[in-house]
This record gives C-alpha cells, structure tokens and sequence, in this order.
C-alpha cells in the first residue's frame, strides 16, 4: 500500500508541512519585537542624524538634495502654504520630546525673512524611470504648486496610468480615499520632473 | 491651532510621504522633529539594506561568504525576520535571490541611475535562504553559499514601522511608502483612514477600500517595474521565476514589516495558499486572482 506522499519528490518534507507540524512562528510578535531591538538599537544615531539634517536644512531650500526633497505643500489644497521655515513662536510650556542627554542642544529656530522661494509662472522638467521619460509642467503661483500636468509621455505605460499623479499632488487625490496601497513605481518619474520644474522656478 | 504637516521624500527607490493630521499635530516645531526623525529612519534603513548601495552593509555581507559576519541591530532583525518568514511559507518568501532580480534586470539605483551587480558573485543557483545562518547571540550571520541578499520588502516595512514610532506622540498620522501604508490614529476627518486597493487590471483604478486604524496596508502587485524582457519583479522564489498565482496580494496587519512580507509572500502563493497562510497569522488580506476574482479574508475591513 503506497501513502500519497510517497509519490512526492520530498516525501518528509511534505510529510512536515502536513502533519508533524513543524514549529510555525508568530511572525507578528516575531516583527513586532525585531522593530522594538531595531529601533532601541538605533534610537540615538537617528535622533542625532534628524537634528543634524534638521538645522543644516532649516535655512536652505529644499530641493537640492535628492534624499532630503522636500514636496512639502504641494500636497496641500486648501490653507495656504506656510512659509517652509514657519517661524511661529513657540510656548514656553510646549511639549518637548525627551532628548538624548548626549545630544547637543537644537539651535533656537532663527527669525527668517520669508521670501518667495519660486517665481510665479509655468516650469517644466523630465523625469526618468526604467519605463521611459515624461515632461511635467507645473503652474506656480505664490510659492504654492497649483496646477501639474504630464506634457509629454515616452513611457510603457499609458498616460493614463500616472494620470493620477498629478491629480493628487493638486488635490489630494481621490475625495473618497485618504491614501492608496500598490506600487506606483512610475511616479519616480512624474516625482523627478517636479523636482527638476520647481528647480527650474527658483529665483 | 496648527495645522497638520505632510512632507515628501525620494528614499529607498520610491516617494515616501509622510502626513502628521492636524488635530493631533501638537505645535509645528514638535511635528516638525518627528517627521525629520521619521526620514531619518528611511535613509538609515536604506543606507544599511540596500542592495542598490554598493557600500551597504547588506551588500558587503553578500560579498562576504563562508565566515560569520557581525553585523548591525537593525540588518539583522531584518534578516532574521525575513529567514523566519521563508521558512514559515516554505520559501515563497526567500530573501536570497538578489541576483535573479539583477538577472531580470532590477539592478539599478533609482537616484543616481547607477548600474549596481554583484557580477563577482557567481551566484549559486541551488542557493537559498537555507544557506543563510543567523547567530542571535552574537549578531552574526554566515553565508554557505554565494548569494546576494535583497531585502526590499522587508526593509521598507521596517523603516515605516520604526518612523511611525518616531510618529506616534502625534497619534494621527499617516505613512506611505511607494503604496506600502501605515495609517496611525484617525485621518483629518476624525474617521479611520481610508485606503484604495489599486486595482491589478487598471492601476488608475481603484478595486475596493478599506478603513483602517493604527494598522499597515500593503499591496503586491507585478503591474509594475518591469524589467528586461517585459519581466516582472516579484519572483517566485522556489521556481526562480516571474510569480503569477495572483494579480495582487494586500494585507492589513499592525506592523508594516509583517504586512509587505506576508503580501509578498501571499501574492507567490495565490489565492488559496496566500488566504490560508493570511488566516493562520490571524491577518486580514484581499487576494485578486490571476483572472481578477477578488477573494478576502472574512474579517477584511472592507469600506
């Protein structure tokens, strides 16, 4: 009499898999405490580097450095922009996050003068992915994104398909949905072209 | 009275977005740490993971085979949770097959365009994640074969998850990770979040919604990134080639890091497989067929 896993190239292990029921491992308490070693593990450095990268960007425009872009209020709709460098006074009694004793103390935010960080008017930029090159024009108008459309596409995908970027980068998207999950790996370009336009508005 | 704060950054080869809401935003100087310590945690988990990096430390790990390698807290959690994952899906799940992905042509860095291959690793075929050891004793992890490590899924789930504790003083915000989601507390309308599930057949589209609190959303899907040959990025790992028991795999669960590694895993094993595998870690899912028949979890938070 033959059993059916005798037939299975990996008899022992199909046998495993079904009935001796090897250790299977809660994988959300295993993540879960793999995220707390992490992040204990690297708490210090992070805080550190945040600071840093913090106080060297403060006055600086945002968008040179790739890592650190900065698409800040194109997201928003309605309120008008606060200048990137808001510099509202803060209470005496705000609440502070705890602070690594090592840390050096965060520079008092310095007064600004807030000035135009683009030009009014139309910009373009290119972007590239692995899936081709498009052409993004977007509309400025007091330091704030108004329009952004795709002029040209040279992608495999249909303009359609990023279509929805710019949608969102003017208005949030879709009125029925807060945030959309799947990959939207094509907005790499869209996302550069941006990049490149708003430099391209700079004063 | 402040309002909520949403800032964009280019990091670990997509657009991570991070919005803190308004009611819970605290003063704008606090919400502003947080969320410059939240994109700290990208860049640090990419400057460790990546394999687009030739320097990191991933890669150096890959290059480095036979010995125990000592490596950092944050690598080896990451390893160690994505071995635990291929060896409870039986290597649907495999994060040794970085040079397969080169192969199809996913080897280069998304900001610099640089071409990046281990060329010098003849890669093992019968390699697997069987031929990776990790000693938690001594944090190390030794390589039996030549391999190259990819940790994409993983290791953008675990920057989210790490910058959404960066976050959680805020209570109400959200994360998102070229499509992989964490949504913290309630969105600006005091309801819980709502996410689109993008549709496989029509990425403009949207197949279903879901509301979620304080919980992960990620979806795998092969309707992008496609390599050379018009090859797709998500592998099946124990056949070594393009994975097509689904159209996409979503999972809603409270860690991003368990979530993107269970919707990879899902989306390799199918709809039956993938449900089963979703149910046994108590999570919820929505699985598309290859044929587009959308099946889920009983309790999936539809909208």
């Amino acid at each position: 009499m033959t059993h059916p896993e005798s037939s299975d190239h990996r008899p022992s292990k199909a046998h495993a898999g079904k009935s001796a029921k090897r250790t299977r491992r809660n994988l959300i308490a295993l993540g879960s405490a793999a995220v707390v070693a992490a992040y204990a593990a690297g708490f210090a450095r992070t805080w550190e580097a945040a600071d840093r990268m913090a106080s060297e960007q403060r006055p600086r425009a945002d968008v040179d450095d790739a890592a650190g872009i900065v698409m800040a209020r194109l997201l928003e709709s309605e309120a008008p922009s606060l200048p990137v460098a808001a510099t509202e006074s803060i209470p005496a009694n705000a609440p502070v996050p705890p602070v690594p004793a090592a840390m050096p103390a965060e520079a008092a935010p310095v007064a600004e003068v807030v000035t135009r960080k683009y030009k009014d008017g139309f910009f373009f930029g290119w972007g590239y992915c692995r899936h081709g090159e498009l052409k993004v024009l977007i509309e400025i108008k007091d330091d704030r994104i108004v329009s952004a459309t795709i002029d040209e596409c040279y992608t495999r995908y249909s303009k359609n398909v990023i279509a929805i970027l710019p949608k969102r980068v003017v208005d949030r998207q879709s009125p029925n949905v807060d945030w959309v999950s799947g990959a939207t790996q094509s907005s790499d370009a869209f996302y550069y072209a941006v990049v490149e336009a708003l430099k391209a508005a700079k004063p | 009275m402040t309002a909520g704060g949403v800032r964009s950054a280019a990091l670990m080869g997509t657009i991570v977005t991070i919005e803190v809401a308004g009611e819970s935003a605290g003063d704008s100087d606090s919400r502003e740490r947080s969320i410059d310590r939240a994109f700290s945690w990208f860049r640090e988990i990419e400057r460790i993971c990546s394999r687009f990096e030739p320097e990191s430390e991933l890669n150096l790990l890959s290059s480095a085979m036979g010995t125990p390698v000592v490596v950092s807290q944050p690598l080896f959690e990451a390893l160690a949770f994505a071995l635990a994952v291929a060896e409870d899906t039986d290597g649907a799940f495999d994060p040794t097959i970085g040079r397969e992905l080169e192969q199809l042509g996913f080897d280069r860095n998304h900001r610099s365009g640089a071409v990046v291959a281990h060329n010098q690793i003849a890669a093992d075929r019968r390699s697997s994640w069987r031929d990776v050891t990790v000693d938690a004793e001594n944090r190390s992890v030794t390589l039996r074969r030549p391999l190259v490590l990819d940790l994409g899924a993983v290791a953008k789930g675990l920057a989210v998850d790490l910058a959404a504790r960066e976050l959680q003083p805020h209570s109400d915000f959200a994360i998102d990770a070229g499509g992989d989601l964490y949504l913290g507390g309630l969105n600006p309308e005091g309801l819980p979040w709502s996410v689109g599930i993008r549709d496989p057949r029509d990425t403009g589209n949207l197949l279903a919604s879901a509301k979620v609190s304080n919980l992960a959303v990620c979806t795998s899907g092969n309707y992008e990134r496609s390599g050379k040959h018009g090859a797709r990025h998500l592998l099946d790992p124990r056949l070594r080639r393009t994975a097509d028991a689904a159209a996409s795999a979503t999972v809603v669960a409270p860690s991003t890091m368990v979530a993107d590694a269970l919707a990879t895993a899902a989306f390799v094993l199918g709809p039956e497989e993938g449900l089963a595998l979703l149910r046994r870690h108590g999570v919820e899912g929505l699985i598309v067929s290859p044929d587009f028949e959308v099946l889920a979890t009983e309790g999936f938070p539809h909208e």
